[in-house]
């Protein structure tokens, strides 16, 4: 049984100009102690998946439809005060804005303390010895524990913000774009350090992040995230070795990668649909080289085209042809926007 | 902080001098003789040249010392001291009530965004806001003195009493039997600037992601109202109120005139309809400084509130 599975979810916004589908139907499942890449640009909806599956979301969100299990039961269909007690202690989050999760007007530890003492039910003395021992894991000195939180550097507030997560041994962990803010020193450290813990501790990870490379450092599945809908998945490898997807082409593109330091960089023209008014079909159309007339009536399903790799596309034969030329600037010049 | 106190008393010092109306109508019998005039002149120091009275003026300042007024014909300071703490006792009772009861009523509105309850909270906030002082006195008044005769009309104790000490009068229930309508009016009119001030906080404060993160930590509702998002709002509302202790010093001859309260805003208006210079110079020289020592008590309750600010780099 997996531990974590998303089914069919949708968040909506309710905007002034009308429904927002931020996330619009997405689909994924996660085994205890493995780890997804949830990927895509900016505004896709990473974000809103999260809020969603935890429930902690904005007064204007709501969730039309969907199942998310944890555990075997719905967890959509729980009551707050069971899903407060599933959160942190089962899933914890290290947030997209991690520099100002902490509360700035109390000390880290009195934070760390709070949330082990009425979660954990522990005694100050056993959570104290605990966040010691979290700050030890995230290589941080213990000292700091008596901050406030402006007195942190970024990445320390990372690190501070990762052990938080980790505090009651939680079976799942969401990171929000753990290290979009910090310098690429940083960043490496730290998400090497965030694989080792998760292998360590044993525990499944979803981490969201727009940098495609990030994901194949950490991850063993990814999913790609096309304005609110998943457009392909499949394990880490296989996703970025053979995209099939003419968007997870462009997305590879878009990032440095560590075996081709010298290649170009290819940005992806034009921004996503509105998804107040979504297209009728592929919401990647107005933006894709390879689009077909067929594309901007009907929608393409996610599809298996090899064992465990799926892809949204009517692009089904011949995929190597269109990744090659993927990899030429020509190509996406082509897309009149 | 001193430089703010000298350039206030030197303009209060020419404000009141410049002002027509001679000063000694009040004390100087029209029967009096011309030279008995000069002589009263030159007791007060009238005659001397205006620059020479200014000098004298700071140097007594300097010293804590207000002159003599001329109405009462006792010393500024004696003057003051009798009715200040009727005074401070209305304004300490009114901002109490006033901030705690609309600190807690901006959260619950925060709380309560989008609802019902709280289009129904704001126009009852505004409407206290705006209805004129003078008026919620007298309803309040008219209700609960005259028609079920509760509370007394007026005063600051009942008629011949006499209190031996502060201590006496603080003790006496009678005494906060006539300070609670007063009280209770002025509250009325300072409630709407910490409920408004504390409700837009709070949602600008609800946006935070450590608000947030809170909930996912899966906090209790309470708590994260509470502990994070009222804990931060709140800043600005106690800078606020040390603030607003400065004006209601000063700011409550309305209120003490329709319950005939003796307090300092009723000295006030008899000090400079009797232009009575001394005595209003030492009044508005007072009510100046409570004024500046409160806002440097704000900036200090800051720094103690929110451990990012420190005084030294707010200055
Ligand atoms: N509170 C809100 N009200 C209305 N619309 C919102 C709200 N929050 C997010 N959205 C919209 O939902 C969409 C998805 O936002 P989301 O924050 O999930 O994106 P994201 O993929 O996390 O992006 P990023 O990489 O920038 O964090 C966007 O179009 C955004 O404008
Ligand atoms: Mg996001």
């Amino acid at each position: 049984m997996a531990l974590l599975e998303v089914k069919k979810l949708k968040v909506y916004y309710q905007t002034g100009r009308g429904v927002n589908q931020a996330v619009d139907g997405i689909s994924f499942e996660l085994d205890q102690g493995s780890s997804i890449g949830l990927v895509g640009e900016s505004g896709c909806g990473k974000s809103t998946t999260v809020k969603g599956i935890v429930r902690v979301m904005p007064t204007n969100a709501f969730i039309p439809e969907g199942e998310v299990y944890f555990n075997g039961s719905d967890i959509l269909k729980s009551a707050e005060k069971e899903m407060r007690q599933l959160r942190w202690r089962d899933i914890s989050i290290v947030p997209q804005a991690a520099m100002d999760s902490l509360n700035p007007v109390y000390t880290v530890r009195n934070q760390f303390l709070e949330v082990m003492q009425l979660k954990g039910d522990l005694n100050k003395k056993q959570a104290l010895v605990r966040a010691k021992e979290l700050f030890a894991l995230v290589g941080l000195n213990s000292d700091l524990l008596n901050y406030y939180p402006h007195q942190f550097s970024g990445g320390m507030k990372q690190r501070a913000v990762i052990a938080l997560a980790l505090a009651l041994n939680p079976r799942l962990i969401i990171t929000d774009e753990p290290v979009t803010a910090l310098d690429v020193i940083v960043q490496h450290q730290i998400l090497n350090e965030l694989k080792e813990l998760r292998q360590q501790l044993g525990l499944a990870m979803v981490m969201i992040t727009h940098d495609i490379s990030v994901v194949a450092q950490t991850c063993d599945q990814i999913a790609v995230m096309y304005a609110g809908k998943i457009v392909e998945k499949g394990k880490g490898k296989q996703v970025l070795k053979n995209p099939l997807h003419p968007y997870t082409m462009g997305l590879k593109n878009c990032f440095p990668n560590l075996n081709q330091p010298n290649k170009e960089l290819i940005a992806i023209a034009g921004s996503p649909p509105d998804l107040i008014d979504p297209p009728p079909g592929c919401r990647f159309y107005e933006r894709c080289p390879f689009a077909m007339t067929q594309c901007q009536l009907e929608e393409p399903g996610l599809e298996e085209l090899e064992s465990g790799h799926l892809s949204a596309c009517f692009l089904r034969e011949d995929i190597d042809q269109y990744r090659n030329k993927a990899k030429e600037v020509e190509t996406w010049l082509q897309v009149i926007i | 902080m001193i430089l703010t106190m000298w350039v206030i008393a030197t303009i209060l010092f020419f404000i009141f001098r410049l002002m027509p109306g001679n000063p000694l109508v009040a004390y100087i019998d029209p029967t009096f003789t011309e030279e008995q005039q000069q002589i009263l002149l030159k007791q007060f120091g009238l005659d001397q040249p205006l620059w020479y009275q200014y000098f004298v003026f700071l140097k007594n300042l300097g010293q804590g010392e207000l002159g003599d007024s001329f109405f009462f014909r006792d010393s500024v300071v004696n003057v003051i001291g009798k009715v200040l703490p009727n005074t401070i006792y209305l304004m300490l009772l009114s901002l109490l009530l006033a901030y705690t009861i609309g600190i807690m009523s901006g959260i619950y509105l925060a709380w309560k965004r989008g609802e019902r309850i709280e289009t129904v909270g704001i126009v009852l906030t505004l409407f206290t806001r705006a209805a004129p002082q003078f008026w919620v006195g007298m309803i309040l008044l008219a209700v609960f003195s005259f028609r079920f005769g509760l509370f007394p009309s007026g005063g600051a104790s009942a008629a011949g009493t006499v209190y031996a000490s502060e201590w006496e009068k603080l003790l006496s229930p009678s005494f906060y039997h006539h300070l609670f309508l007063p009280a209770l009016t002025l509250a009325i009119y300072l409630l709407g600037l910490p409920l408004l001030l504390m409700r837009s906080n709070m949602l600008d404060v609800m946006k935070e992601a450590y608000v947030d993160m809170a909930s996912m930590r899966g906090l209790s509702k309470l708590r994260v109202m509470l502990k994070y998002a009222a804990r931060n709002a709140c800043l600005p509302v106690v800078t606020a109120m040390a603030v607003g202790i400065g004006y209601a010093m000063g700011g409550n001859v309305v209120i003490e005139t329709v319950f005939s309260w003796p307090g300092l805003g009723r000295l006030l208006v008899k000090a400079v309809s009797t232009s009575d210079y001394p005595l209003a110079q030492g009044a508005f020289i007072l009510i100046a400084g409570v004024m500046v020592i409160m806002n440097f008590v704000a900036d200090l309750l800051y720094s103690i509130l929110d451990p990012r600010v420190t005084l030294e780099n707010r200055r």
